[in-house]
């Protein structure tokens, strides 16, 4: 019988076997020992992978074979158990990261909220010029728009709007400070889902204003608070003093719309003069509310959009006509005010996403996340190479004896899937409490809460589309390369050759410049940190402290909470250790608080184009701070009226404002005002002029306004204090002291300036901290690839530098070999990574400070750092080239 | 450690000639591979070592060419073995290889003696 095509496997197998077997049998006529004899054919026909015995002919099916393969596929990868560990490692390392990141990217930026049929929620948007104040960015609507439209249009089946605030909470034990929603009556139905428990906020709670005491509690807030109490519903808690009900508790999976501050709870929007300090909902100049819709069936979201604008139209018109209506703005505003539209946007993500702040960070990161998976593919396309060649004569027999190109590569790329299934699942199953582990790692906060990196379908397809990536990656060369050897070729010379030497070298050099990619983006985020911690606020923050009280939420009136403000600020300045202290409307660093136009008196009257940031504080503030008055001078008691009241008749400003506003002039007795009306005439006068310091954030001085705190009714804001006691010793005392004065007030925030730095850095750190972390990884993964490389190419060259060494070469001779060839490795990776360094700036810029993307001296260490790894990882496999011996040498051919 | 390195005292295979031997082997009786191998050797009077990486290729391609046919068998010693034999084409092949080989030899014959008296 002719054979047809390719021989079965087992065919070939059997026949190496029998061949060995027989030759053996005649050994042991000539008097050999059995295993002598057995060991001595085996030798004499070649060194390839032991045969299995136990194999059994006949034909084969495709799923046979394939079990077929998926066995000897696993005995290979147990016979090499250290490249095998390296390789898994690798993979784990890489697939479990990557999963980890794209899990939380994944929940921060793609998902939708969990709710039904979120791709039918809409958010709408101002889209255009906006007149009024500013409280927020173009997505925050003023609270009329709202109310007015749910009245007239039956574009959406319900129509609702949310906006968030912080507020102090007493349940049973203790009270805090905590996130808070103020949600419409149809909000829940917009989200449309179900209470977990009683009931949600509805129509009805949304009638009279101030006239709903009631709340709807988080899962988790109910869980960590109430003990999941499943009688939760009718229990009351405090929130800024005031009695309210349980009425519900929201599911589980339901974080709000903004899962970066998912609130604890939500109460009626009624409710809003609890929370906000602008007690009325009706100002069309105030705008604070995000408003969500879910669309009518049928409708999609231009026909909404088309829908509502004929009424947008009017409703700007008659604001026009609105009292507050600010007089005298240039008329190319007003009409741009008129051509504004209210843009509906897809709402079913919530509302994170839209801010930059946010998803650039997580744009960053999933790209460093890719490139380290990458890195672990090139590490394990190169050890698989390296195995391929190690295998070359066993390919060469098998290929010899009949098994076609097909089957060969079949059997590789098998192999490569194995290692890929088995590394993704390791990393699947490890993704989950490596996110966590991240989560708490960078210290994200709330977010945290609502982020959970656990396994789930998307993931899932997303670890499964990595692991045919890597397969791809990592099988396709050691396939090819087996499927390129010739059975007679191989066969004849015997030696393995250099082949695949090349390809490896490549990969190596690949790898060299991901790791050092990585290290750069880490050295420049490292920088940025670094640089935002030492420009600092513009004053010494070591010895800072500060905590929040606001008697306002705790049910005092205006006059009251001023007068409990004095006496706390008494109180704490008087404590042992404490140099000063002072009071803020508005806590520092926090990334947002106060701002407005001002509209300045110089040679002509003006109105800055851009919103100032703003605070309210006391006398002594800027001495607490340690920042210098440069003109003028500090708020005075005496600038206390006959009645023992403040005024806002004098103000002081930054040096930035005098430079950007009024250059050239003389600033003191400046006229300036909030910029209303620039027709009006300004009622401040500017009294002093502080050096610059940063309020809001770190990255950009603005020029600032401040104000005598107590000037008119504030309810609470936060005290500043610095002192040389540790916070551990002085938070019970100032505790105490505030208890003494009024046993209901709550005392919350105690923290040092320092932790509200990196409250603020958060994002900063996170990239910081990860991007060490995976240039750590990136730059062991090179350095196992480089080890690999060169340890084979030391097998390769024993015999040359043996023959070198017996001829008088000096061993150092023979280390400095490889080191240059280390040295070559490390300087093609780093060549190959700067153009990828100058594209990925572009993509990191704007969130370096201090640093460029191109910054030649995080370059230049970085480089220096890969060279001087790759030459430690070659040190191994140098010392053992010059440890050659002439007789080994030749032992080994 | 390389036992299937030809010996230096040993002649070398030419190429191409490993197929005549091995047809030439089994005009004798079917064989299985290491039969095949041992025969020649000792046929040879040990100067032939073979290459078992040639010569299961040659097995293959004599296979292929329709000149042997292959068949899973016992050996002598009750061994699973894998045996060839020649077929019709095989066995009319075996005449004209040899008649090739003799033609070779005699025209390296009569090249060598030349070069031997233009020496001499």
């Amino acid at each position: 019988m002719g054979w047809k095509g390719e021989r079965s496997d087992l065919d070939e197998r059997d026949e190496m076997l029998a061949h060995i077997r027989i030759e053996a049998d005649r050994l042991i006529e000539e008097g050999w020992s059995e295993g002598d004899a057995m060991r001595e054919a085996r030798q004499r026909f070649g060194d390839h992978e032991p045969v299995s015995p136990t194999a059994t002919s006949g034909a084969l099916s495709g799923l046979d074979l394939l079990r077929r393969d998926v066995v000897h596929g696993l005995r290979r990868l147990r016979a090499t158990p250290l490249t095998t560990a390296i390789i898994l490692a690798s993979l784990v390392l890489g697939i479990g990261v990557n999963t980890a990141i794209f899990s939380i990217a994944d929940q921060a930026l793609l998902r939708p909220m969990a709710i039904p049929e979120p791709d039918r929620v809409v958010q709408l948007e101002w889209d255009g010029q906006w007149i009024g104040e500013g409280r927020g960015w173009g997505s925050l609507l003023p609270h009329p728009v709202y109310t007015e439209l749910q009245d007239r249009t039956t574009a959406f089946s319900a129509l609702a709007a949310r906006s968030p605030g912080d507020a102090t909470l007493i349940t049973g034990g203790g009270s805090e400070r905590a996130r808070v929603a103020l949600v419409t009556g149809r909000f829940f139905e917009v989200m449309g889902i179900r209470p977990l428990l009683g009931r949600f906020i509805d129509p009805q709670d949304d009638v009279t204003l101030d006239g709903h005491p009631v709340v709807v509690l988080s899962h988790a807030f109910w869980q960590s608070r109430f003990g999941g109490d499943a009688g939760v519903v009718g229990r009351e808690l405090q929130l800024n003093g005031r009695t309210m009900t349980i009425i519900g508790v929201a599911p589980a999976g339901f974080h709000g719309t903004d899962w970066s501050r998912p609130p604890v709870l939500w109460t009626s929007m009624m409710m809003n003069g609890l929370v906000h300090s602008w007690g009325t909902l009706d100002q069309p100049r105030v705008r604070f509310q995000h408003v969500y819709g879910r669309l009518a069936p049928g409708i999609s979201r231009r026909d909404a959009q088309e829908a509502i604008q004929p009424w947008f139209r009017s409703y700007l018109q008659a604001d026009m006509e609105h009292p507050d209506w600010p007089t005298g703005r240039d008329p190319g505003e007003v009409r741009a005010y008129l051509a504004s539209q209210l843009a509906v946007q897809p709402g079913g993500t919530g509302q994170a996403d839209r801010s930059e702040e946010l998803t650039r960070p997580v744009l960053i990161l999933t790209t460093a996340t890719a490139l380290l998976l990458l890195l672990a593919c090139l590490n394990v396309a190169n050890l698989s190479l390296a195995r391929s060649v190690a295998r070359y004569r066993d390919t060469a027999v098998r290929s010899a004896l009949g098994a076609s190109r097909g089957r060969i590569v079949t059997e590789r790329l098998v192999e490569s899937f194995l290692l890929a299934a088995i590394g993704t699942a390791l990393g699947v199953a490890l993704a989950p409490p490596f996110g966590r582990w991240i989560l708490r790692y960078v210290e994200v906060g709330d977010a945290a809460t609502a982020l959970d990196p656990g396994v789930d379908g998307r993931m899932l397809a997303v670890a499964g589309v990595t692991a045919v990536v890597v397969t791809v990656l990592s099988g396709v060369g050691p396939a090819w390369f087996a499927s390129t050897v010739r059975p007679m070729g191989a066969l004849r010379t015997r030696v393995s050759g250099r082949a695949g030497l090349g390809v490896r070298r490549l990969l190596v050099v690949g790898q060299v410049s991901l790791a050092l990619i990585l290290l750069i983006g880490a050295g420049l985020f490292g920088r940025t940190l670094r640089s935002l911690k030492g420009t600092g606020p513009g004053f010494e923050t070591g010895q800072l402290v500060s905590f929040d009280v606001h008697p306002g939420n705790d049910g005092f009136d205006r006059v009251e909470s001023k007068a409990l403000l004095e006496e706390i600020w008494a109180a704490v300045e008087a404590l042992p250790g404490v140099e000063g202290a002072g009071f803020a409307a508005f806590a520092m660093m926090t990334g947002g608080g106060w701002g407005n136009s001002m509209l300045v008196e110089a040679n002509q009257r003006f109105v800055t184009d851009e919103n100032l940031p703003m605070n309210a504080i006391t006398p002594g503030f800027f001495d607490v701070l340690g920042v210098k008055v440069l003109r003028g001078r500090d708020f005075l008691p005496s600038d206390r009226t006959s009645d023992q009241r403040w005024s806002w008749d004098k103000v002081i400003v930054s040096q930035s404002f005098v430079d950007a506003y009024l250059p050239g002039r003389e600033p003191l007795g400046t006229r300036i005002d909030f910029g209303r009306d620039p027709d009006a005439s300004a009622r401040m006068e500017i009294i002093g002029v502080v050096e610059n310091y940063q309020e809001k954030n770190l990255r950009e001085p603005l020029p600032q306004v401040y104000f005598p705190v107590l000037a008119q009714g504030r309810t609470g804001g936060t005290f500043y204090l610095r002192t040389r006691a540790p916070l551990a010793a002085l938070g019970p005392e100032i505790r105490e002291r505030v208890r003494a004065i009024s046993p209901v007030l709550t005392v919350s925030g105690m923290r040092t300036f320092d932790q509200q730095l990196d409250q603020l850095l958060v994002y900063e750190r996170m990239l910081s901290a990860l991007g060490a972390l995976f240039a750590l990884l990136g730059v062991v993964l090179a350095m196992i690839g480089i080890y690999g490389v060169l340890s084979f190419q030391v097998q390769l060259r024993t015999r040359e530098i043996g023959i070198r060494i017996a001829l008088g070469a000096r061993p150092a001779s023979a280390s400095r070999l490889i080191l240059t060839d280390a040295a070559r490795l490390a300087l093609g990776g780093i060549l190959l990574a700067l153009p990828a360094v100058w594209g990925l700036g572009r993509l990191i810029e704007s969130q370096l400070y201090g640093v460029r993307a191109a910054d030649p001296s995080v370059l230049t260490t970085g480089g220096g750092i890969v060279l001087a790894l790759c030459l430690l990882a070659s040190l191994g496999p140098a010392l053992r080239m010059s440890r050659t011996s002439p007789v080994e040498a030749f032992r080994v051919e | 450690m390389s036992t299937q390195e030809p010996h230096s005292d040993r002649i070398e295979l030419l190429q191409g000639t490993l197929d005549v031997l091995i047809l030439k082997t089994l005009a004798l009786g079917r064989r299985h591979g290491q039969g095949i191998a041992r025969a020649i050797e000792e046929t040879s009077g040990d100067e032939f070592l073979i290459d078992h990486g040639s010569l299961y290729p040659a097995l293959k391609r004599l296979e292929k060419r329709g000149w042997i046919v292959a068949e899973w068998g016992v050996s002598a010693n009750n061994r699973r073995a894998r045996f060839y034999e020649l077929t019709a084409a095989g066995r009319a092949r075996v005449g004209v290889e040899e008649a090739r080989w003799h033609r070779l030899v005699a025209a390296m014959g009569r090249v060598l003696d030349a070069g031997g008296s233009a020496g001499g």
